[in-house]
């Protein structure tokens, strides 16, 4: 079994045995993080393949090998997002009632252990774009509200606003969704 | 308001919402589709060989390049080389002898432009004379390059000074490159001491040629084949489908022999129709690795071949391997305008822009059927009769004479019309870049 490092000299050597080695060893995760931010499964499964063309044109910048899953994700994370703003070109607004909303993340918690990743990711894409942008970005991602503000072109306060209403709205659909299942 | 203990004891109980999502992605790691890596796959090889092509199309370029760039500075380099000869200081000093005698003798040859090589003249004798017969007759020796017959006009021009002919014009036929012999006698005192003869340059004098010139012309150039949907029928065909119909394209070559008639507007525009036979041979690697089109949109029109529109595409078909190659020979008629810019006397920039109607005149091999991803012979029924193309080139060409000129371009070629016949699903169009070698001769 090669190691990291042998798959990534491979790989900027061209040699198609290594990167088919690293789509198999991390092509389901970070197919994860294409479903996360694409709309559907088609476009994730686009934006998977361009994700790895563009490491594998960009993969002789890498220096340092240990970071190299961070580095590969946020590859995907900027793609899906430069995807994001081609397809819509004006910056992010919200309105002005939800400037002052609340960033307190401990105001707002949701019962989604009888929920599985799949499940939550589909309640997650009935929020509108932005919505679930923002709450990738920031809850599962780490990214600060001011990488968040940059990569989406708006304020920091908008990308805070963004999130707090991203939050209720997930916790709302989590609790309708609990309560349809336990109904059921 | 809750204390940061009790908040801390409910975010252990039910963290909060971000923590939970993040637990709940931390390992997610869903599955791709099973074809995902065969995709991928397809692209990276089909990214590779368009880099090939780029290397290849680029060197190419850059060979051509290369070539005019070496003519332009061996011929001009050789021009030059053959002017300053011809330039060459011929300082043929006559001295005065005790019995008058003139002796002469081949002087330096290098320091003076605009000066021909005399010394390289032939055995003719030029007769200076003056009133005061100072100056007796010259023998030139070992001429090569003045010859009598060249001689077009002698002129003896009088220093009123010295009383002394000091200068004589010899205006030489156009051919001779060396347009005027001019001998200039030196003096010390009153005594002629030495003569120089040079040869100045002239502009030949310019004939009236007709604006009718003839062009025939040589194109290699390297083809490729574009897939693409139609567009009322795009809906239906699937863009992976069409992804492996644009990796199947491959390196061809076509040969292109061309006259044409240039009928010439102005000092730089040009005006051409002409004649072209053309042959395009085609490779095509077909490659369906995981799947084949499905073929089921009840209610559709058929297209040009009988087929449905591509309704899906399924991922559960055979690997679908197969290579086509084909000839097709074409007739063409090209029509459009040259441009010419000057660089120097001899060398100009020229370019074109050419709109072609191209009738194909036999076809011959295999393409693909796109619905069943089979091979099928290529016929009248398969391909269009008429197909309308554009060309463009640009390059150097060289005037070797009054009335030719030769030269190279690199061109470029397009078909606006597909191959396929109208209405099928999938279209096909060849677009090309190669070299163009022609000569053009002036008529009348």
């Amino acid at each position: 079994m090669l190691t990291n490092e042998e798959i990534i000299s491979g790989c900027i050597k061209n040699d198609r045995r290594a990167q088919k080695e690293l789509f198999d060893r991390f092509g389901a995760k970070m197919f994860g993080h294409c479903l996360r931010y694409s709309k559907s499964n088609a476009d994730a499964q686009d934006l998977l393949q361009e994700g790895f063309i563009k490491i594998f044109d960009s993969i002789n910048s890498l220096r340092e090998t240990h970071g190299f899953e961070g580095w590969m994700t946020r590859i995907f994370i900027n793609l899906a997002l430069s995807k994001y703003r081609k397809a819509k070109n004006d910056p992010i607004l919200v309105d002005i009632d939800s400037a002052n909303a609340t960033t307190d993340t401990e105001d707002v918690s949701a019962d989604m252990e009888e929920l599985s990743a799949d499940q939550v990711l589909e309640l997650m894409k009935q929020l509108p774009d932005k919505y679930g942008i923002v709450l990738n970005m920031y809850a599962i991602d780490k990214l600060s509200h001011k990488e968040i503000a940059q990569f989406l072109n708006t304020t920091e306060s908008n990308s805070k606003s963004i999130l707090s209403r991203a939050r209720k709205m997930l916790k709302d659909q989590i609790e309708n969704k609990t309560r349809k299942n336990n109904f059921e | 308001m809750k204390t940061k203990q009790e908040k801390t004891i409910l975010n252990n109980k039910n963290p909060n919402i971000d923590q939970q999502l993040q637990d709940k992605f931390s390992e997610f790691a869903p599955m791709p589709a099973a074809f995902a890596w065969d995709q991928l796959d397809a692209k990276l090889e089909n990214k590779a060989n368009k880099k090939r092509r780029f290397v290849l199309f680029g060197s190419v370029a850059a060979s051509t390049v290369a070539v005019v760039a070496s003519s332009i500075f061996y011929f001009g380099g050789q021009s030059n080389e053959l002017q300053s000869e011809n330039n060459k200081i011929d300082q043929v000093v006559i001295e005065k002898s005790q019995n008058n005698k003139i002796d002469n003798q081949n002087a330096d040859k290098s320091d003076v432009p605009t000066q021909i090589g005399v010394a390289k003249t032939n055995n003719h004798t030029i007769q200076i004379q003056s009133s005061t017969s100072i100056v007796k007759d010259i023998a030139i020796q070992n001429s090569e390059i003045v010859s009598k017959s060249n001689v077009l006009h002698e002129e003896m021009i009088a220093n009123t000074k010295n009383e002394i002919s000091s200068k004589f014009n010899y205006i030489v036929s156009e051919d001779f490159n060396a347009k005027q012999l001019e001998i200039t006698p030196i003096y010390f005192g009153n005594l002629l001491q030495s003569t120089l003869i040079t040869l100045k340059p002239q502009e030949p004098a310019k004939r009236n040629l007709s604006a009718w010139a003839f062009e025939v012309g040589y194109d290699q150039n390297q083809t490729s084949v574009m897939y693409s949907a139609t567009p009322s029928l795009e809906k239906y065909v699937h863009k992976n489908y069409l992804e492996r119909m644009k990796q199947s394209e491959f390196a061809l070559s076509a040969a292109q022999l061309h006259f044409a008639l240039r009928y010439k507007l102005s000092q730089k525009w040009s005006i051409s129709a002409g004649l072209g036979w053309m042959q395009n041979r085609t490779q095509q690697n077909f490659h369906f690795r995981d799947s084949m089109p499905a073929t089921l949109a009840q209610g559709n029109t058929a297209d040009a071949f009988g087929n449905y529109p591509i309704f899906g595409y399924l991922g559960l078909g055979p690997e679908v391997n197969y290579q086509g190659i084909s000839n097709i020979s074409m007739i063409s008629v090209p029509v459009g305008a040259i441009f010419d810019y000057p660089i120097n006397r001899s060398w100009s920039i020229t370019s074109e822009a050419l709109i072609q109607a191209n009738y194909l005149s036999a076809q011959k091999g295999n393409t693909l059927n796109y619905q069943l991803l089979s091979l099928q012979d290529i016929n009248s029924g398969v391909y269009r009769d008429l197909l309308w193309s554009a060309k463009i080139g640009v390059g150097v060409q060289k005037e070797i004479s009054n009335r030719a000129k030769l030269g190279a371009r690199i061109n470029t070629q397009g078909m606006f019309t597909p191959l396929y016949k109208q209405n099928s699903a999938i279209q096909n169009r060849a677009w090309s870049v190669g070299l163009s070698a022609f000569y053009v001769w002036r008529l009348f």
